[in-house]
């Protein structure tokens, strides 16, 4: 391959520029770009079914399940009714021993009488078990067992009975740690995947409410759940979602935040395109808009998709107060984002180069408060900034009282003592403090990481260029945000494109109003298609 | 293909191709050359953005009855694939042309009022790599970020021109429409080019508008914009600054916030101003930057719009960085050529191809609307 066939390919000339499209044109629903119709990985799995002897299956699973040295797998052999030999599998811990004992083995020894051995006969007269199902693949038997199900076979047979007795110790439903409401609701997603589907299906009492049930990919075969609702969430986004999740190979997925940057449309972006909330309730509102949560064993976050730039600063309050407060909270929020992305670096380019614009009062104090401080102007900033970030990160490791004590001493006692030891100004202490408490006002953490580290790149513009250069920054960070998109969503709508919304961009309407979802979710039920269909 | 087109929205529509008039036609302008006779630019910017619009009109009517989709397919029908390859490399050096003149002007100004200790290439280098990053992401994000810009630009602008209220003098509009209907009518027609590139841009990317009839709406909406924020500047700058005043001026709408004294520092807008005006110029550099390289690209068969759009960025700073070392020293004149019959080099083949295109229409000869799409 020559040089100029490898810059190509690098480069990716002429290749055609498929990215998932949500939005609705004049002509109707959107071409799909990105080919979801192919053939699912996971569709390519060859099936393997049982043997009628249940010594090759136990021998099957023993190897498989490397018992020789794995205890945790029980292999416990029986006679249904004295007479028809039987086995069950199960995992040590995952499943439940009393509801093995006392609703599985006991009526199945016990039974008496004309007892058959078809699955169905079994089923319907003899297990007491609420959910069982049955399968001939030996893959999915296997699957069910990791996951704390219990399988029988009976000799004979070669079809598995896969039975609901998953029982683990859990933490109970507690308040979420990072997205606390004054007036909203105090319960927070666990790391039980039954428990939170049972959280929001407490809120969302809706027939069309549906939870699909898949594998994540990871070699580590973690359970996740994609809930929407049926007949008004948009089929092509589903589908979409289930093609990224079914294209995941790796070694391990252990939680949601590993899903986020594994399906979202631009994987490198320091802005996350997927909101991961703790908050039922907040997952159940974008549900309930014709948007998709994905909940995962083992994590206590809802990842919610497709999301905005106003999803990412929207809180639960925002709906809980009325409308006038809730719209003041909302415009302080984005006074605060846009004082912690510009302060630092408007500052930096007008003490360094347009003194003209700040008064003769502030330019003496800056300098008042500068006079024995060593370094440069700039480097004093993204130092403060960086021990900013210090403080924070220190926080948030330690358990909460001694976090907050960290937070409190750095802050003052720090700060006091870099201004005393002439390491850093107030002034500069002061706009980083501004600059870091507008930071905190974005609700969604990962969005307030990347735009504390975005406010760094417009310093360093600004030191480099003054206003010019913080403003070609922003105008870059701009036409970058222009450009993402979270699954064929644009970020910046409703606003650009614009979209169909009774109120503006930042601000929300009376509860009244929102009889319908947001329009850039293109929902089934306010599709042209669907509204042509009616009109007929 | 990747043109990097995506689909725009009629607002983010109207706020490009009106950012993009509005930057040329405000701030483009030779000043010693427009008001050598007096001061007749509030009429005849709005006048120019008209007959602008007019044209634009003959071009679309003349698209949707040819059934051409875009400027490039018009072209094709009308001059077949030598001919059109010829009209889109001149109006590729035109879109060349109407970015480099709002860019270079304001790297003149930052020049002249901030970055004086500063080289102009310093200055560019700020500059142009950040619309050619901007066009570089496609039509989709030149026009969302327009929408995103336009609402400061227009407001810093009334804050500039209502903080001059009390300066306005009827007096200083003498002579009236600069006291010569000749001259009048033929800066009406010579300021096209501020407005056409913008309305031939819209042309160009209707696939991006969502065809040819969003086009439409949009090119005249944007027009009427444009043309209404340049009548608003342009008079209230002739109510502040007699004509003899303006030739002497350079940016005078920087020079509003100037009239008064305030008691705070808070209001001293005039560098924002500035810097917010320079977001508008620096998205309708990648406007034109984008719109000529995607005829480019259409009309030489090319199967991505990167390579000429790389092309046409560093075209432009080759023309900026030899105008500000001097290399081409009659620059001014040439400009002053460009500004006065530029228009003619664009309007006239456009023209051509209109009719063209319409009477191989009414001959059979020209693929029925819909055929193609």
């Amino acid at each position: 391959m020559g040089f100029t066939e490898s810059m190509r390919r690098f480069l990716g000339f002429d290749k055609q520029d498929v990215r998932y499209e949500l939005l609705e044109r004049e002509k109707g629903a959107p071409q799909h770009w990105g080919g979801w119709s192919d053939v699912y990985p996971d569709g390519d799995v060859k099936k393997v079914s049982f043997s009628d002897d249940i010594t090759e299956i136990e021998r099957q699973f023993r190897e498989v399940f490397r018992s020789d040295i794995n205890t945790d797998i029980i292999f416990r052999r029986f006679n249904i009714a004295g007479k028809f030999p039987a086995l069950l599998i199960y995992m040590n811990g995952m499943a439940g021993d009393k509801s093995i004992s006392d609703f599985i083995l006991r009526p199945l020894m016990a039974a008496d009488g004309e007892v058959k051995t078809d699955p169905d006969y079994l089923i319907n007269n003899i297990l007491q078990i609420s959910e069982t199902e049955t399968d001939t693949d030996f893959n999915s038997a296997k699957l069910a067992i990791m996951d704390g199900r219990t399988a029988l076979f009976v000799d004979g047979s070669t079809v598995a009975i896969l039975l609901e007795t998953r029982s683990f110790e859990k933490r109970s439903v507690m308040q979420p740690e990072n997205e606390r409401a004054i007036r909203g609701p105090k319960e927070g997603f666990t790391e039980s995947l039954r428990t939170n589907i049972t959280l929001v299906r407490r809120i969302i009492h809706s027939d069309d409410l549906v939870a699909e049930f898949r594998m994540s990919g990871g070699d580590n075969n973690t359970r996740i759940a994609i809930i929407y609702r049926d007949g008004v969430t948009n089929r092509t986004l589903i589908e979409e979602i289930k093609r990224r999740l079914a294209a995941i190979s790796t070694r391990m997925v252990a939680s949601t935040g590993m899903i986020e940057q594994l399906i979202e449309d631009t994987g490198w972006s320091p802005i996350p395109q997927i909101l991961s909330t703790e908050r039922p309730d907040k997952a159940c509102s974008y549900i309930m808009q014709g948007g998709v949560a994905l909940i995962s064993e083992g994590s206590p976050f809802a990842l919610v998709m497709p999301v905005t730039i106003a999803t990412m600063m929207s809180t639960s309050e925002d709906i809980y107060m009325r409308w006038p407060l809730g719209n003041v909270m909302r415009v302080i929020r984005y006074a605060g984002v846009i004082l912690s992305l510009l302060l630092p670096g408007y500052f930096i380019a007008l003490a360094m180069y347009h003194q003209g614009l700040l008064s003769t009062e502030v330019l003496s104090t800056v300098i008042q408060s500068r006079k024995m401080v060593f370094e440069p102007l700039p480097f004093e900033m993204i130092l403060l900034l960086f021990v900013f970030q210090l403080i924070r990160e220190a926080g948030m490791r330690v358990p909460g009282s001694v976090g907050q004590a960290i937070g409190v001493i750095g802050g003052l006692i720090l700060g006091q003592a870099a201004v005393a030891a002439n390491l850093a100004s107030s002034v500069i202490l002061i706009i980083v403090a501004l600059s870091g408490l507008g930071n905190f006002c974005i609700p969604d953490y990962s969005t307030q990481i990347s735009a504390s580290y975005f406010r760094i790149a417009f310093v360093l513009a600004a030191w480099m260029g003054g206003l010019l250069g913080l403003v070609a920054a922003f105008m870059l960070f701009i036409g970058y945000i222009s450009n993402l998109k979270s699954f064929g969503v644009p970020f910046l709508a409703p606003y650009a494109p614009k979209t169909y919304a009774k109120r503006p961009f930042i601000l929300r309407g009376k509860i009244g109003l929102h009889h319908r979802g947001e329009d850039y979710l293109n929902t089934f039920g306010d599709s042209l298609e669907k509204r042509r269909d009616t009109n007929q | 293909m990747n043109l990097k087109e995506g689909r725009m929205g009629m607002q983010e529509g109207v706020s490009l191709a009106a950012t993009a008039m509005a930057v040329s036609g405000l701030f483009t302008l030779d000043q010693s050359f427009t008001y050598s006779k007096g001061n007749s630019s509030y009429v005849t910017l709005p006048v120019a953005a008209i007959l602008s619009l007019f044209l634009y009109l003959i071009l679309i009517a003349s698209m949707r009855r040819s059934g051409s989709r875009n400027l490039s397919e018009l072209l094709k029908n009308a001059f077949g694939s030598v001919g059109a390859s010829i009209a889109s490399l001149v109006l590729f050096l035109c879109f060349i042309i109407a970015a480099y003149s709002p860019i270079g002007k304001f790297i003149q100004s930052m020049h002249a009022l901030y970055y004086n200790g500063v080289t102009y290439g310093q200055i560019t280098l700020f500059v142009l790599p950040t619309v050619l990053i901007i066009a570089w992401l496609g039509f989709e994000t030149i026009g969302r970020a327009a929408k995103c810009f336009v609402g400061l630009m227009l407001l810093i602008t009334a804050i500039n021109i209502v903080s001059a209220v009390n300066e306005f003098e009827v007096y200083r509009l003498y002579p009236i429409l600069g006291g010569d209907l000749r001259r009048t009518t033929e800066l009406s027609f010579s300021e096209m080019a501020c407005f056409l590139p913008g309305m031939v841009g819209l042309l160009v990317t209707c696939n991006g508008l969502n065809g040819v009839k969003s086009a439409k709406k949009t090119g005249i909406i944007a027009a009427l914009v444009a043309a209404g924020v340049c009548f608003v500047a342009q008079f209230a700058l002739s109510l502040i600054y007699t004509y003899s005043e303006l030739q002497q001026l350079f940016m005078p709408l920087y020079r509003l916030n100037h009239l008064n004294r305030f008691e705070t520092q808070l209001l001293r807008m005039d560098k924002l101003a500035q810097m917010a005006w320079l977001n508008g110029c620096m998205l309708a550099g990648s406007f034109y930057i984008y719109a000529g390289s995607l005829l480019f690209t259409q009309s030489f068969g090319l199967k991505d719009i990167r390579p000429p759009m790389g092309s046409a960025a560093v075209l432009t700073m080759i023309v900026l960085l030899f105008e500000f070392d001097g290399v081409i020293l009659n620059f001014q004149q040439l400009r002053n050529i460009s500004d006065s019959i530029g228009f003619v080099v664009i309007a006239v083949p456009l023209l051509i191809a209109a009719f063209i295109a319409l009477l191989k229409k009414k001959s059979g000869g020209a693929l029925k609307e819909g055929s193609k799409v």
